[in-house]
């Protein structure tokens, strides 16, 4: 069990409750939430990668990794906040209107 | 048989293309009249002055051949374009293209004042081209495609004034009754096919005469491929029981009736006989059954001809009656024979069916006999040519028919006996009946009616053809006159030379002279009584005897389309109604209600996951995500 | 640096993991969406101090400056203005079905990754790279130049939208 594997269980441990809290939670937020969770856990693995070849490739995809993901929950949580002002609920359950 | 073949090359398929192009331009150009007749006429004359040409070039070659070029080929089967000549055929391209000229000459006067006559000349020369190309073509497929031609171009021309249905109808009766026929040479070619492994015609007989070969073949193939070409001949030369068509067509405008009906199209039955001769001459048992047919169309057509009272229909079951004749002399296994009446018959029939139209004309388009009359002093002319068309029919001595009848008679008596040739004879003797039987009520006795009153000769364009059959009707019979009387061959010459390769079948007995000369007086004065006694009958006007039955079996035409009608062509309407019922409601429907129902079910089961909650979108991608990366990961 | 990825973990690496661990378990069990969201800062921090602990301190810095100090506190900020109320979990027959779904697939990454990890080619001595902001700002900047680039755009086209976002013309007519 060295450094590596401990890092990379980790990684999956929080990738997949990341995955889970997006399944499973009621409300728009918190289920954003999780997809910072998944993206977290896949930074981990990228920079580990990164490590092992000595090189700065990993790093480099994970710098655009975090820029994009502050970019999309920024405008994820604009987003929210316009829909709570427009329809008084983030609860996911009532967003059906793409059902059929 | 064993003389060198001389195969000449020659420039066979312009004696095709003119007529042709003749079709084209008038459809095209589409003149006023009468420029289009005289164009059509022009090319037809054309055609002609080409086919004297290589007329000339016997009997030096023996025979002509273009070869064309190759249609198409799929495996062994192959189609090759291409035209051959052999003596007998270029006297019948002689009879095609000249006396197709004159009637062609006759239309530009007769059709003058019809709505669009460019359609008329137009069909008129493809109809010419079309039996051009089944005369001359070298390959049974080239023949066959003349066949339909001519087919079609009798449904076009017979339903030329198609304003009125009952022509139109005329015209489907005729082609679909040949179709049926059509069936019998398809099985032909494809025996040909199968067996041969050549349609063209010099290779078929080619095939058929080596011994080695021919021994090889199972009994059956030259039988049913006999047989074929005769079903198929049946319905194009209207023996029984497909011989219905002709008389309807008579619906078709007279030059129609004149070039196809009497002097051509009928014949092209005759001419695949007499050019696959070799193989027809030893089917025995199918010659009997040719002869016997031929024998009961010859005397079912006469004897509904003695009734008739339109003009055309009496001339249209004279047709089916002399080809019963020809056909006979078939049966007999005299090809010669066949092939002379079939150039006299060309002769004064087309002379009949032109008189009888310049009589119609005359007479403001009135058909029916029983209201004409006394026509000799108002259509002088007219008058004299239906006379000698008559007497050539009929069979007075020295006329055309005469030697060609008499030469059938003659081989029916050497080779199937006393009573055949009894009852040959008595067909004959009809023929002459209702013949003058008809001329009389036409031209005798008094006007019945206002248009025979008023009845006006026709113009010299229509006279002139009129006057050039007359006298061809009269002398083409010297050229094959009997042992007895001189011995010209000239069409034994003709046809013999036309097989380049051996005759099997046995030769008939010769008669002795006295014998000869019994039955051509038998004919002859037979001939000459019974036109005597129907002159007598008729000079009074039409017959006014109350109607006994054998009248109305006559007149009814031995009720044989309302038998047709009844046990063939309904139940065949009936079946064919149920099965399009059944294939628009179970397949045709069936198809389109699954190939929905398909959708509507894929639909159905895709909108099982549009369950409109975007969680559960993201399982299905990741799912999806997973399953994509296992295959790539196995792939 | 490098070698620390093939030596056992230290203590600050177990504590680091464990750490995560609890806070994203916290993430995910907690009804409080603000419990969520310090939860979540929390495991940014415990991601943090991992990156630092295997020698990648640029991204660890980073990882702090941004996600942690922006995103994380856009969510309190965004919890504290929609003043949101605790939530239960969705109501969704067979949880306990997602749980174990979801267990597979963390298996099945582990597994995967060891694997991939194993076939790595092992360090070559004498090529470390020193992963200092000098040296790693010469590598990105030439090598990921055209992507810099593109990512720029793609954050000005997050600025417009978030400036269109806050006009707030929404289902109204627009009167240009």
């Amino acid at each position: 069990m060295t450094t590596a594997h401990l890092i990379l269980m980790v990684a999956a441990f929080v990738f997949s409750i990341g995955a889970l809290t997006f399944f499973m939670k009621r409300s728009a937020v918190v289920a954003l939430m999780g997809v910072e969770l998944m993206l977290n856990g896949v930074n981990l693995i990228l920079v580990e990668a990164g490590q092992l070849h000595h090189n700065a490739q990993g790093t480099s995809l994970v710098l655009f990794v975090i820029l994009v993901a502050a970019a999309e929950a920024a405008l994820a949580l604009s987003i929210f906040v316009i829909l709570y002002r427009k329809y008084g609920t983030l609860t996911l359950e009532n967003y059906r209107s793409l059902k059929g | 048989m064993n003389e060198v073949a001389n195969i000449v090359a020659a420039p066979l398929s312009w004696i095709v293309l003119l007529p042709l192009a003749g079709a084209v331009l008038n459809g095209s150009l589409r003149l006023k009249s009468p420029f289009n007749g005289i164009l059509a006429t022009l090319l037809c004359f054309a055609a002609f002055i080409l086919s004297c040409l290589q007329f000339a070039k016997f009997p030096e070659a023996t025979k002509l051949v273009d070869p064309g070029y190759l249609w198409f080929q799929a495996g062994h089967v192959k189609a090759q374009m291409g035209f051959e000549l052999t003596p007998f055929m270029s006297v019948m391209l002689l009879v095609i293209t000249g006396v197709g000229s004159l009637i062609h000459l006759y239309a530009t006067s007769y059709m003058s004042h019809d709505k669009s006559p460019w359609r008329f000349f137009a069909y008129l020369n493809l109809f010419v081209a079309a039996m051009l190309m089944l005369a001359l073509s070298s390959d049974l497929i080239g023949v066959f495609l003349g066949w339909e031609g001519v087919g079609v171009c009798s449904y076009l021309l017979v339903g030329y004034w198609y304003e009125d249905e009952k022509n139109t109808r005329a015209g489907m009766k005729a082609f679909i009754t040949n179709r049926v026929g059509d069936l019998g040479f398809l099985v032909a070619l494809f025996v040909a096919f199968a067996f041969f492994g050549t349609s063209s015609v010099s290779g078929i007989l080619e095939w058929v005469a080596d011994p080695v070969r021919a021994a090889a073949l199972p009994a059956w193939v030259l039988t049913v491929f006999a047989f074929g070409i005769f079903w198929a001949s049946c319905g194009k030369s209207a023996q029984i029981p497909l011989y219905v068509w002709l008389p309807d067509a008579m619906a078709g405008p007279t030059p129609v009736s004149a070039l196809i009906h009497a002097a051509t199209m009928v014949t092209s039955g005759v001419l695949v006989f007499v050019r696959l001769w070799p193989i027809f001459g030893a089917q025995e048992q199918l010659l009997t059954l040719v002869f016997w047919v031929a024998l009961a169309t010859a005397w079912m057509a006469a004897l509904i001809a003695l009734t008739q009272r339109d003009l055309k229909k009496v001339l249209a079951y004279s047709t089916v009656s002399q080809l019963g004749f020809m056909f006979a002399a078939l049966g007999a296994g005299a090809p010669v024979a066949a092939f002379f009446h079939v150039v006299t018959h060309a002769c004064f029939k087309a002379l009949l069916f032109l008189t009888a139209g310049s009589i119609i004309h005359g007479m403001h388009d009135e058909k029916d006999i029983f209201k004409m009359g006394g026509l000799r002093s108002k259509m002088p002319l007219s008058h004299l040519a239906y006379l000698v068309g008559c007497i050539a029919i009929a069979g007075f001595p020295f006329t055309a028919g005469f030697f060609s009848k008499d030469l059938i008679l003659t081989k029916v008596f050497e080779s199937r006996g006393l009573v055949a040739y009894l009852l040959l004879l008595g067909a004959a003797l009809l023929t002459s009946f209702y013949m003058f039987r008809s001329y009389t009520l036409v031209f005798w006795s008094k006007p019945r009616s206002k248009e025979a009153e008023h009845a006006h000769e026709s113009d010299a364009t229509i006279l002139t053809p009129l006057m050039i059959l007359s006298v061809l009707s009269l002398i083409v019979g010297w050229l094959e006159i009997p042992h007895v009387m001189g011995h010209v061959q000239k069409f034994s010459q003709w046809v013999e030379g036309s097989w380049t390769v051996a005759l099997r079948g046995n030769e008939a007995a010769e008669l002795n002279t006295s014998t000869e000369w019994l039955l051509m007086g038998i004919a002859a004065v037979g001939s000459i009584l019974v036109a005597i006694y129907a002159f007598k009958k008729y000079s009074t006007g039409p017959d006014t005897s109350p109607e006994t039955v054998a009248w109305k079996v006559s007149f009814n035409k031995f009720y044989v389309d309302e038998l047709y009608c009844k046990f063939i062509i309904q139940p065949f309407r009936k079946v064919g109604c149920k099965i399009s019922v059944w294939v628009d409601e179970w397949i045709l429907d069936g198809f389109l209600h699954g190939l929905f129902g398909g959708y509507r079910v894929t639909g159905q089961v895709a909108s099982i996951f549009h369950t409109g909650s975007v969680q559960s979108y993201a399982v299905l991608m990741l799912l999806g995500l997973l399953a994509i990366w296992e295959v790539a990961r196995i792939w | 640096m490098n070698a620390v990825l093939n030596e056992a973990p230290s203590i600050f690496m177990w504590i680091a993991s464990a750490f995560a661990v609890f806070f994203s378990c916290v993430v995910y069990w907690s009804n409080n969406p603000i419990a969520c969201a310090v939860a979540l800062m929390g495991t940014l921090f415990s991601t943090a101090a991992l990156y630092f602990a295997i020698g990648n301190y640029f991204i660890g810095a980073v990882q702090i400056l941004v996600y942690a100090g922006a995103i994380a506190v856009l969510f309190v900020f965004i919890v504290m203005l929609l003043d949101l109320k605790p939530h239960k979990l969705r109501s969704l027959p067979g949880q306990g079905a997602y749980l174990s779904f979801v267990t597979i697939v963390a298996a099945g990454l582990a597994a995967l990754l060891f694997c991939t990890l194993a076939k790595t080619p092992s360090e070559e001595a004498g090529t470390a790279f020193q992963l200092s902001a000098k040296n790693y700002s010469e590598y990105f900047l030439s090598h990921y130049q055209v992507a810099f680039q593109a990512a720029g755009l793609l954050v000005f086209a997050a600025i417009l939208g978030a400036i269109q976002l806050a006009r707030g013309h929404f289902g109204k007519k627009e009167n240009t």
